[in-house]
């Protein structure tokens, strides 16, 4: 009796190495016993040697000066420093429209929000059940909260601030759904993000608690609670790079 | 006391420096084989030139966020690729549209290639992909990522990477046969 011939996908993994010894050794039964399995696996191996071969003469002259400027140093200070207060601006900017319409919410005591409760308990325990991924990637701490929320949310890269992404915890499910991304720095205190589904509204607040400052950011896609044991500008510093690096 | 955390200070900086260079002279031994890349990607060369320098600048950004150093031309390429995509989409230009012959034709860089046959042939047989399938042909036909490589780099599944391996080897074949034709037949791009 003869081998099977194979799926593509199974033929395309043999091409590239990526089958075990056995999976191999049964897609060259395959080809042993097929002559037009033997001569379509032929045909695109050599259709990816010539891919190979075109792409690898695709070097148009001297590498332009600017790429190797970009790719030596790190961007110009004063770009970044432009850039950093553009947001900052932003941040701000939002914070002066929210107090106009009386949205601020300075509160010693707390709010009683029950996203902040949320968020809080979070920040204390994980919820049971809880889909953790300990030093995640941005690349991949992206491609979960994407996965998780059903549309693209972009994790917040505070490295340049010091902070490097410690954890992302994911959990529930419908229009219930939450996330927490905890950030680590050597010498300051943890910084925590809980993201949850949208309540429907904008809104901004901040609220000072002991040994915490709170800030919570929502928009109609997303509904954010940034939290550390950090100064109220500090806090709001951090709370703008991330808001703006989620939602833009 | 002073005098020590200043001394401390400065250690720390020049480790960080050293770093820094380090990291740069990486960078920039990358650039060939990343402007490569960005050249069969997006299929012309001052594009292909943004998109390196914006994946330069995206590099240093979140430099603490590489892991693993030896992965370095794998996250260059995913950050590029994410770029290219983002780009496409600011243009609007449809998922699967395939880019203008004219981009190819009217390119000087490429124009050279011309004395070359199979490789425009090729060349041009890859730009009727979708920008889904090329991506993946090139990422792991050409710059030899592994699946799991690839599927970070596209933020998709394993799986998602196999099948569409699949259709889009099927579509390159048929895309080669479309211009042995006399008339050029136009293969569909198909999205995966």
């Amino acid at each position: 009796m003869s081998a099977a011939w194979p799926d593509e996908t199974v033929i395309g993994a043999f091409l590239d190495g990526e089958l075990s010894p056995e999976e191999r050794a049964a897609v060259e039964r395959a080809i042993a016993d097929h002559a037009e399995l033997a001569q379509h696996v032929a045909r695109l191996r050599a259709d990816q040697a010539a891919l190979s071969r075109s792409c690898a003469g695709l070097a148009p002259g001297p590498i332009p000066r600017r790429l190797i400027e970009a790719a030596r140093h790190p961007p110009v200070p004063a770009s970044a420093r432009l850039r950093r207060r553009r947001l900052l601006w932003a941040g701000g900017g939002a914070v002066a429209v929210a107090a106009g319409l009386g949205a601020v919410l300075l509160t010693p005591g707390g709010t009683g929000d029950p996203l902040v409760r949320q968020a809080l308990a979070a920040r204390s325990t994980l919820p049971g059940g809880a889909h953790r991924l300990e030093e995640p990637s941005i690349g991949a701490a992206d491609a979960a909260l994407g996965a998780h929320f059903g549309r693209r949310v972009r994790i917040p890269d505070l490295a340049p601030e010091g902070y490097r992404l410690a954890a992302l915890a994911l959990w529930g499910n419908g229009d219930r759904r939450a996330a927490q991304a905890r950030y680590e720095a050597p010498d300051r205190p943890p910084f925590t993000i809980y993201l949850a589904s949208p309540r429907g509204r904008d809104a901004f607040a901040l609220e000072e608690r002991p040994s915490l400052r709170i800030c919570v950011w929502e928009n109609t896609d997303l509904a954010t609670v940034m939290a550390a044991d950090l100064s109220r500008a500090a806090l709001f510093r951090l709370a703008s790079l991330a808001y703006v690096a989620m939602t833009t | 006391v002073l005098g020590s955390l200043s001394r401390r200070d400065r250690a720390a900086t020049r480790t960080g420096q050293t770093r820094e260079a380090a990291f740069g002279a990486r960078l920039v031994d990358s650039l060939p084989g990343l402007r490569r890349y960005a050249i069969a990607l997006a299929g012309e060369v001052s594009l292909a030139d943004d998109l390196v320098q914006s994946c330069c600048e995206r590099a240093w950004e979140r430099r603490h966020a590489l892991q693993d150093p030896a992965r370095l031309g794998a996250w260059l390429r995913a950050i590029l690729t994410n770029l290219h995509t983002d780009e496409m989409r600011r243009r609007k230009r449809q998922p699967g549209e395939p880019l203008e012959e004219a981009a190819l034709d009217t390119d000087p860089a490429l124009s050279r290639r011309a004395s070359a046959g199979e490789a425009l042939d090729m060349q041009r047989a890859l730009r009727r992909l979708s920008d889904d399938h090329r991506a993946v042909l090139l990422l792991v036909g050409v710059e030899q990522l592994s699946y799991a490589e690839a599927a970070d780099a596209l933020e998709v599944p394993v799986g998602t990477v196999m099948s569409r391996l699949a259709r889009a080897r099927a579509a390159l074949r048929l895309a080669l046969d479309g211009e042995a034709l006399p008339g050029g037949a136009q293969p569909a791009a198909s999205a995966s």
